[in-house]
């Protein structure tokens, strides 16, 4: 699967950019994860539908001693993610150079992780948006 | 705990409700006029909180919430709150009857956090996710975070809902409730219909999803920190359902650092068929509970030691703490040292009371395997220096008591003169003498009664002295309590007695009604002897004397204007020595030097 081309998997994943820490739910499975570092910025890819092939570069130019295998690290990332159903195969065109977030400092590669969270699964399967704000509670019907 | 209908609170939150509010109300008045409806409307623009005092019957409260927010209003609904299990619906969704006979139909636990579902949507809603919606509409269970049910006591232990969230709050109390150890329990039933409309879902969904995951990042924090902490591995065979001292100072421990994560803590404790019943007296903590069975059908002492010794060993082994605490003398002491040094795994032998001929020949063996040794009292580690070799240290960190001032003022003195001995009825607790000094006082106060809390091996012998002594009938056995029962009777005494034997370490019963004000008369024995300062914060008489006793406490019942003072100066002097902070800080800062010691290198 070298150098395929991913996407969200949306509508089954939402994600939530934190002071450059991703946190994703899956509400097929109701686990939730957390990206940080270079996970968090493969996300942010992802997410912007950046083709494949240009990953590294961009990364590279964002980490210092970006290691020999960092592209065999992003490619086992990728299989974690997509096993967790997370990301789906689609064919991307290529795209304008694009920049990284900048909410968090970035310094020397770290190696791409998915940290799994399964204790709020049936939590998760939830009516996940509960609905109140200033306007009323839970709303005001006729407008 | 069983649940009637009147023991059971609906809190509506309600801001802007006009259209719907009686909608939602009279869903719940069509299935029971006994359950109470607790209105707290906050920040209309409309006549909300005129409907709210129109729909208000004999069994609803309505209050204005100054506070701005959902979270404030819900958790001053609960606060006011008369029953005993809460639940909650909003203002524009509907109450099932089958949340209340669910409700009504299981036992309560007081750390019981039921989330049930939610049932149709009226849904001309386009902004709901679609695939919530085709769920509902499938029939599969959709558990909502809104429809839930938790008993009052429990939720105060959850801190309640966070003000400072204004979406996701719900979920983060779940969450909350999870980490201090509350059982999440999902049921099917459906507890709500929820309206949901283009209206109100689509008014803010991105602030919403964000409140989600602010909880869900709160969350993380959370385990990431109790990952990082020194993990202590309790050894208390006798956590709850007993209480005495060592599981009411411990509890109390864990209660106050729930929300510390230097330290995580678990306990080992061993059962028996009968205790894992009466486990609802255990009060919240953030603790996990490892169950020992007692293989007590085994009529064959080795086999049945032997089964206790592998469960034990295969725990150790499985949690792999980095400090073991074990409290006193028991079954699982002597095993429990073999173990965590083939492990090595440092131990601390936390001794609770004193040391005594008996004790010492079931540890002796084990005794060089003892490099940390905790005594809670100078009486104490005096009683372990007569038997232990000279050069091993020993600590002393004295017991520590939480003041409960939510409850002051909350409970009455009894109007006849009332007596308390409480704790575990062993022989080394004196309660037999207690019995006979109250047999004494009873003839000058034929009015006298005395409450006897806790159970032990003694409890038939005392039954049986109180019938001989003629006093059976002014004598109230009321067996193991929780923790606020045990406060209500030492405010309902008008003097508590610590009767204890040669042997007792500390006396917390004494600290606990110290905090309360409530004089002790206690016998010169042990730890009582530091912990009581004799004739100012309580009075100390010759062990192994009812007569004592009675003559002391006829002698301040004769003088009873003079009983305030006193207690008002022991629980100055309580407050400043036995805080349960004081303790926690100490023992705290005993772990980090332990662990510096013998676990870092």
């Amino acid at each position: 699967m070298s150098e395929s081309d991913f996407v969200l998997n949306k509508p089954f994943v939402v994600a939530e950019r934190l002071d450059g820490e991703v946190i994703a739910i899956s509400n097929q499975s109701g686990k939730y994860f957390s990206l940080g570092n270079t996970s968090a910025d493969i996300w942010f890819l992802l997410q912007n539908a950046i083709p494949r092939k240009t990953w590294l570069q961009i990364l590279a130019s964002n980490y210092e001693n970006v290691p020999e295998s960092a592209e065999q690290e992003i490619q086992s990332f990728l299989s974690q993610i997509l096993e967790e159903g997370l990301i789906k195969p689609e064919e991307l065109s290529s795209k304008d150079e694009i920049d990284l977030p900048k909410d968090s400092a970035r310094g020397q590669w770290i190696k791409p992780t998915l940290i799994v969270f399964d204790d709020l699964q049936d939590l998760l399967l939830v009516d996940p948006i509960h609905d109140t704000s200033e306007a009323g509670w839970p709303f005001k019907e006729n407008g | 705990m069983r649940i009637t209908e009147a023991d059971i609170s609906v809190v509506i939150p309600v801001r802007n409700g006009t259209p719907v509010l009686a909608r939602a109300f009279n869903s719940i008045r069509s299935i029971s006029t006994k359950i109470e409806i607790v209105l707290v409307e906050n920040g209309s623009s409309d006549t909300t909180f005129a409907l709210c005092n129109q729909l208000a019957d004999v069994n609803t409260q309505v209050h204005k919430s100054e506070v701005s927010g959902v979270s404030n209003a819900r958790n001053m609904g609960i606060a006011t709150a008369g029953g005993k299990v809460i639940t909650l619906l909003d203002a524009d969704d509907e109450m099932l009857k089958e949340r209340i006979d669910y409700i009504t139909s299981r036992e309560w636990q007081e750390t019981d956090f039921v989330i049930g579902t939610m049932k149709s949507v009226e849904s001309e809603s386009t902004n709901f996710p679609i695939e919530i919606v085709e769920a509902i509409s499938k029939g599969l269970p959709m558990y909502a975070g809104i429809a839930v049910a938790f008993t009052k006591k429990g939720f105060i232990k959850t801190g309640g809902f966070d003000a400072d969230l204004t979406h996701g709050e719900d979920l983060d109390l779940i969450m909350r409730a999870k980490s201090r150890g509350f059982q999440t329990i999902y049921t099917e039933t459906p507890f709500l219909i929820r309206h949901f409309h283009t209206e109100n879902v689509s008014l803010d969904r991105t602030a919403l999803v964000s409140g989600m995951f602010s909880a869900l990042r709160a969350n993380i924090e959370n385990s990431r920190s109790k990952k990082s902490s020194i993990k202590i591995l309790h050894v208390m065979p006798n956590y709850f359902p007993h209480n005495g001292g060592i599981e009411t100072l411990m509890s109390q421990y864990f209660e106050l650092q729930a929300d510390n994560h230097k330290f995580s803590h678990s306990i080992i404790t061993l059962k028996r068929e009968h205790d894992l019943s009466a486990q609802a007296t255990r009060g919240v903590d953030s603790v996990e509970e490892i169950v020992i069975s007692h293989p007590e059908i085994l009529k064959n002492v080795v086999k049945s030691t032997l089964l206790i010794m592998k469960q034990l060993r295969t725990i150790i082994d499985k949690e792999r703490p980095q400090i073991i605490h074990l409290h006193g003398i028991h079954e699982l002491s002597t095993f429990t040292l073999k173990f965590a040094r083939d492990l090595q795994i440092p131990a601390i032998f936390h001794f609770h009371g004193n040391l005594t001929e008996k004790d010492f020949k079931i540890v002796k063996p084990v005794i060089p395997l003892m490099k940390e040794v905790l005594a809670v009292s100078q009486a104490t580690r005096i009683s372990l220096s007569n038997f232990f070799p000279i050069d091993l240290s020993i600590q002393m960190i004295p017991n520590g008591v939480t003041d409960q001032k939510n409850l002051r003022q909350s409970h009455q003195r009894s109007a006849d003169p009332t007596f308390l001995v409480a704790g575990r009825v062993e022989p080394e607790k004196g309660f037999d003498l207690a019995v006979e000094a109250f047999a004494l006082i009873k003839r000058e106060f034929l009015g006298a009664k005395l409450v006897v809390l806790g159970n032990g091996s003694q409890l038939k012998e005392l039954a049986e002295l109180a019938r001989r002594l003629g006093v059976a009938e002014s004598i109230e056995f009321k067996g193991t309590v929780a923790n606020e029962e045990v406060i209500k009777c030492i405010d309902e005494s008008w003097i508590v007695l610590v009767p204890s034997r040669e042997i007792e370490g500390f006396g917390i019963i004494a600290i606990e009604a110290a905090l309360r004000e409530v004089p002790v008369v206690a016998t010169a024995v042990g730890g009582l002897i530091e912990t009581i300062e004799d004739g100012k914060s309580g009075f100390l008489v010759s062990p192994e004397s009812p007569q004592a006793i009675a003559n002391k406490v006829l002698e301040l019942l004769s003088n009873s204007d003079q009983l305030p003072k006193i207690g008002a100066y022991a629980r100055r002097r309580a407050l400043e020595l036995y805080g349960i902070e004081k303790f926690a800080a100490k023992l705290e800062e005993y772990y980090l030097e332990v662990y510096e010691r013998e676990v870092k290198p």
